[in-house]
């Protein structure tokens, strides 16, 4: 019932958003995107007023109007200044979310406790099921208005918005004004658009920054359905078409995720609908006469669609088994808090008896930071019937409080519950409600700063004032600072990752310390800030308690973890009845101290503060006091340690090296006896692809690295601080910048360097090819190792009496033409070494050298198998065993720095007999002798 | 009575492409006339239409219409004065609206639009004892799309729209040129009538020489910009197309107009 009539309500309201998109970009073929930020706009100013005490009727009215502004901005830059509509629109929705912030002052407004449209409606329900309700009230109104809105297409007025979306040249003909027509249509557009977002702010019970993502191509299927089911030969029918494509494509989305589509998903699947259904009504254009079909068969979709809404419950029940117990989690997004709290609170359950398919069923179900997919996923599993909600985040929980009146609501990982409107106290709250909470330790972590830094104290904080827990910590904050006279504040206020380090460097010369509440953000960028205070040597205090490795002097905070097993414990008293429990804080505060960072400072730190230390880092080891977090016996987990193999992309060389790497480690079971998992990761030749992977693999903190190729070694070390790292298949550490010396290395930093064998490989070329003058060899500029390999070449051709000729190159493309210039020079032999833009291409290039009959020798013996002529190499497969063995000693508890870089080559020749015979070639009995195939 | 005073206009002024489209051109029409435009491609008929009708302004002189001076009007607040059909019989009409929705766009050409239903049935019974006129057959096919319609159908409807409120001045461009010769028949004939019944000032852009003698109170020749030539009724009544075409030869003499130029003529009028 829930997720049904939840839908179908969804589906009501956003049809006004669908009217203004259909105004937009069906009568006027001008795909506006300003529609999410002014649908957000609606749902902040409705906020906003009925926070102030306004009628919401009036509130929401003005919402619309605040929307259809920002839609009168669009099509004046758009008209004006001859800006195309979309980048106008695109413009307009950037501005709109830093005034939406303006409007919120925060980036979230519940409007739970306060008198809406929605809630009035409700005090009238005379006793029907509330969604239902709500329903039967929405429908005839929102008919109603779909009515008076083809009324309208119909008059004068709407005849010629019609007709200037049709034929611009003859409006113009007959004495309209085309761009005030376009300015008007554009404004009532995100008018009713930002109607739709004030409905919702009022229906889900709060606003929020987010609430507009994604509205426009959404609102653009319920349009393409609409049209599927009607042509759009009459007014009426294209109206009531967008009634029902608003509602179906709702129906829809609430049926695909039912049915158990990944969330995550739903935006591609949206996003391949609204492509596939275009394509298909262009076709159809052509080929008119297939109405009947053309209705049919969306038709009969539809109708198994809904029936399937009704069916599945029952089929559900029938085929899943019985549960004791149901737990259903909500996440907002998958940040790491947010699944720390998650996993924590689930092994904490287990621990206390109740397993996952076993005796217990628990969904986890995650909103990918969508608003309306968060409301669809609460009467989804409204469905199921859980004995329990656990909600993690502010927004899951204030999602779920407006939604779910009688089933118990666990929350966790939330800063504070009383600014979400849940109670007024930790006593006084409704019944069904408890949960977990806490935000930043302010007075804590100024006790310390004090303690350890005398006199006037100049702190800097970097936050984005885009979400609510932040702010409210910044408020808590100054609160605090408010009563020492002693601290000043200088804070610099962010809106993406991006801008931390600017934010870091303008602070840095104006403070004496960082002072960083949790921000998920502005962690996210750590490392610049980080960064920022080493070289300006400035302590850093954090509320993050992950990072006091990575840079930071003091951390002081709440571990997630303990979020998740309290919330845990709870759940376990509302499983056996209990209601009305009072509401907790987190008991556990961690207090960890970087003795590194205060010796690079100077700074002494007093007895009485490392006393209360549970965490030290000490000559980068981390040592760990009275970690014991519940009251209640926890069993020691024994830590999975996880390995990172990163690859740069895949060629014969890469593939060989990573396969000994992988043999090598699971040999005599060595993975699982010592507890390590292997995660390969293949940033598939794509830079930005590598450096993603790479922050990755540091924010996810895996315990070890290994990669293969010198692009993979310099995406890690620029960035990796810490994490022990091995590296193979590389030419020459010392060239490609990463460490200074084989014997100085950063201390986490050590491997295996293979240098092609080039001057043997030359010198082999000589005693083959006794008369041979030329040597051809394309390379690439842009890579180190091949300059490296290259410059070798050089002065081993004038050693064995060789001209070499070179041919320079950017990118794979550019390979064959360089090849075949070099032919048309005349090459006695063609070579190629450690290039890993030609060795890409290496079996082309080997075909190409068969038909014009010149041997090809490269530095890999796996090319063999690809046509060369010869091959002098290492056997990369030995060299991945061997850096692997390395790695072996690091798992087993040597440190890095012990370990130098050495140089590794085990040369193997390979020559391939059948391509000789063909040249006519006659190898010397020495140099066959030392192949080891043939 | 309209009054184009000094006009030129240039294209890409300023460009390696400049082109003088109109040069210093001076022309009266008086209430009633009917002034027929030939010229060869290139040669500025479109573009002193378009100057009229608001489209694009002249770079230098004026327009004046019943002593106002309309040179800086954009061309939808022309549109109470001038009314057009275009060559292309599809530019005139909405194709997703009715028959009744495009002549009511046509009804109320040049006044201000109002949130309230115009189209009544008063409205509507006018609008098909106008449409009768045309003697398509479409009296009862109001409700129906435009875009259904044939060409000639479509145009003959602009046609209609264009005169439903009497302009002051109706400006046609080669309105009969893209339709098969029946049709095209069928809607000159319609034009005729139209202007006869009103009283319709009217300038029309022809690519018949026959129609240009036949049709209208005066014709007028372009050249590169420039009005080479004016004819008078009673000037037109003793001439046949060889003599226009032997006044392009004069023309050539004095003009130095190439051959080709000549040839040109010859294969668009002929």
């Amino acid at each position: 019932m829930d997720l049904l009539f939840g839908a179908m309500n969804l589906g009501l309201i956003c049809t006004f958003l669908v009217v203004g998109i259909c105004l937009t970009y069906r009568i006027y073929d001008f795909a506006d995107i300003t529609v999410e930020g002014s649908f957000t706009l609606g749902g902040a100013v409705t906020a906003v007023l009925i926070l102030d005490g306004i009628h919401p009727v009036l509130a929401t009215f003005f919402g619309a109007l605040a929307g259809a502004v920002s839609g009168m901005l669009t099509g004046l830059i758009h008209t004006q200044f001859k800006i195309n509509g979309l980048l106008a629109g695109i413009i307009v929705m950037t501005g709109l979310y830093s005034i939406n912030l303006h409007v919120m002052a925060k980036s979230n407004i519940p409007l739970m406790s306060l008198t809406t449209v929605v809630s009035i409606l409700n005090d009238m329900n005379p006793g029907i099921h509330s969604e239902v309700w709500m329903f039967m009230i929405f429908l005839p109104l929102i008919a109603l208005f779909m009515f008076f809105f083809a009324l309208f297409l119909k008059t004068d007025i709407g005849l010629t918005i019609r007709a200037t979306g049709n034929n611009q040249v003859m409006v113009a003909a007959n004495g309209v004004n085309v761009n005030a027509m376009k300015v008007l249509g554009i404004s009532v557009s995100n008018g009713l658009v930002a109607f739709s977002g004030g409905l919702l702010a009022q229906y889900q019970g709060f606003a929020d920054i987010g609430m507009g993502v994604g509205v426009f191509v959404f609102g653009l299927a319920s349009v393409i359905i609409g049209e599927a089911i009607f042509r759009r030969s009459q007014i009426w029918k294209m109206v009531l078409g967008l009634f029902m494509g608003s509602l179906i494509f709702r129906l829809m989305v609430a049926l695909a995720l039912y049915i158990g589509l990944n969330p995550i998903d739903l935006k591609l699947v949206t996003a391949a609908f609204v492509l596939a259904t275009i394509i298909f009504s262009q076709k159809m254009r052509t080929r008119p006469k297939l109405t009947s079909k053309k209705i049919l068969i969306p038709a009969v979709i539809i109708f198994l669609g809904i029936l399937g809404i009704f069916v599945a419950p029952f089929i559900k029940s029938y085929f899943v088994q019985k549960h004791n117990y149901t737990i259903a989690v909500v996440l907002f997004n998958e940040s790491d808090i947010l699944v720390i709290t998650k996993d924590s609170m689930i092994k904490r359950l287990n621990e206390l008896g109740y397993h996952d398919k076993e005796n217990t069923k628990v969904i986890v179900k995650t909103a990918n930071s969508d608003m309306g997919m968060l409301n669809t996923i609460i009467d989804e599993l409204k469905v199921s019937k859980p004995d329990v909600f656990v909600t993690i985040s502010s927004q899951a929980t204030q999602a779920v409080y407006n939604k779910v009146k009688d089933i118990p609501v666990v929350f966790a990982t939330v800063a504070n519950p009383f600014i979400l409107g849940i109670g007024k106290s930790d006593t006084e709250h409704p019944s069904h409600v408890t949960g977990v909470y806490g935000s930043f330790p302010a007075d804590g972590m100024l006790d310390i700063v004090e303690k350890i830094l005398e006199g006037t104290v100049r702190i800097g904080e970097i936050w984005n004032p885009g979400l609510a827990n932040t702010v409210f910590s910044i408020n808590v904050l100054k609160n605090e600072l408010n009563k020492r006279p002693n601290f000043m504040f200088e804070g610099v206020t962010v809106s993406s990752s991006n801008e931390v380090l600017q934010a870091a460097t303008l602070l840095a010369s104006k403070i004496d310390a960082f002072v960083l509440v949790p921000d998920v953000i502005v962690f996210e960028a750590f490392s610049s800030i980080a960064s920022t205070a080493k070289k300006r040597k400035i302590p850093i205090f954090s509320s993050d308690i992950e990072k006091l490795k990575e840079g930071s002097f003091i951390v002081y905070g709440y571990t997630y973890k303990q979020s998740g097993i309290q919330a845990a414990e709870l759940v376990h008293r509302v499983l056996n009845g209990e209601r009305g429990i009072p509401f907790e804080r987190y008991k556990k505060l961690i207090l960890g101290i970087n003795l590194d960072v205060a010796k690079e400072l100077g700074i002494n730190i007093p007895e009485s503060v490392l006393k209360k230390a549970n965490q030290i880092v000490e000559n980068g080891a981390l040592k760990e006091y009275d970690m014991e977090q519940s009251s209640l016996p926890l069993t020691q987990m024994t830590k999975m340690r996880r390995v990172a193999l990163f690859m740069f992309t895949n060629n014969s060389i890469l593939d060989t090296t990573a396969k000994g790497i992988m043999d090598e480690l699971q040999r005599d079971s060595f993975d699982k006896r010592t507890g390590i998992e292997i995660t390969e990761l293949n940033a598939q030749g794509d830079n930005t692809l590598a450096n993603t992977l790479v922050k990755k693999i540091i924010d996810s903190q895996y315990d070890f690295i290994i990669t293969v190729s010198t692009l993979a070694l310099q995406a890690v070390a620029h960035n990796n601080r810490s994490i022990p790292h091995v590296f193979c298949t590389v030419t020459d550490p010392v060239e490609a910048g990463v460490v200074k010396s084989f014997q100085d290395h950063p201390h986490y930093l050590t491997g295996i360097a293979t240098p092609q064998p080039v001057e043997s490989t030359i010198k082999i070329m000589r005693s083959i090819f006794p008369s041979a003058k030329r040597i051809g060899i394309v390379w690439d500029t842009s890579q180190v190792n091949s300059e490296y390999c290259t410059k070798k070449a050089r002065k081993a051709s004038i050693s064995y009496g060789f001209e070499l000729i070179e041919k320079t190159v950017s990118n794979v493309n550019e390979v064959d033409t360089a090849v075949k210039s070099l032919i048309s020079e005349k090459i006695d032999i063609m070579f190629t070494s450690g290039d890993i833009t030609v060795i890409s291409v290496i079996p082309s290039i080997a075909k190409l050298m068969e038909k014009y009959k010149i041997p090809y020798i490269t530095n890999n013996p796996a090319d063999i198998g690809a046509g060369v002529f010869g091959a002098l190499g290492a056997d990369y497969y030995e060299v991945g065993t061997r850096a692997a063995g390395m790695l072996k000693e690091l798992i087993n508890g040597k440190k890095a720095v012990d370990l130098n870089i050495e140089n590794y080559v085990p040369e193997r020749l390979h020559i391939n007999i059948e391509l000789a015979k063909k040249f006519g070639i006659v190898i010397p009995k020495s140099i066959l002798d030392q192949a080891s195939t043939k | 009575m309209i009054h184009i005073e000094n006009v030129s206009k240039y294209f890409d002024k300023g460009t390696s492409n400049e082109l003088l489209a109109l040069d210093n051109i001076n022309l009266e029409i008086a209430d009633g006339e009917f002034v027929t435009i030939i010229g060869t491609n290139g040669s500025g008929k479109t573009t002193l239409l378009n100057m009229i009708a608001g489209t694009i302004y002249p770079d230098e002189g004026r327009i004046v219409l019943n002593n106002t001076d309309i040179t800086k009007y954009p061309d939808y607040k022309r549109a109470s004065y001038v009314s057009r059909v275009f060559q292309n019989p599809f530019s005139g009409t909405a194709p997703d609206m009715t028959i009744a929705e495009n002549l009511m766009i046509a009804y109320k050409r040049g006044k201000i639009k109002l949130p309230i239903i115009g189209l009544n049935r008063q409205v509507y019974s006018f609008f098909q004892k106008e449409i009768i006129k045309l003697e398509m057959q479409l009296e009862n096919r109001l409700d129906t799309m435009i875009g259904r319609l044939s060409g000639g159908q479509r145009q003959a409807i602009t046609l209609l729209m264009s005169v439903l409120i009497k302009p002051d001045i109706l400006l046609l461009d080669e309105h009969t040129a893209a339709l098969d010769p029946k049709t095209g028949g069928q809607v000159l004939k319609l034009t005729k009538e139209f202007i006869e019944r009103d009283k319709l000032t009217t300038i029309m852009i022809t690519h018949s020489m026959q129609q240009a003698l036949e049709l209208g109170t005066k014709t007028i020749m372009m050249y590169k910009g420039r009005i080479i030539d004016v004819l008078h009724e009673h000037e037109k009544q003793t001439l046949t197309t060889d003599d226009l075409l032997d006044k392009f030869a004069d023309l050539r003499k004095k003009e130095k107009l190439t051959d080709e130029i000549l040839d040109e003529l010859r294969k668009e009028y002929l």
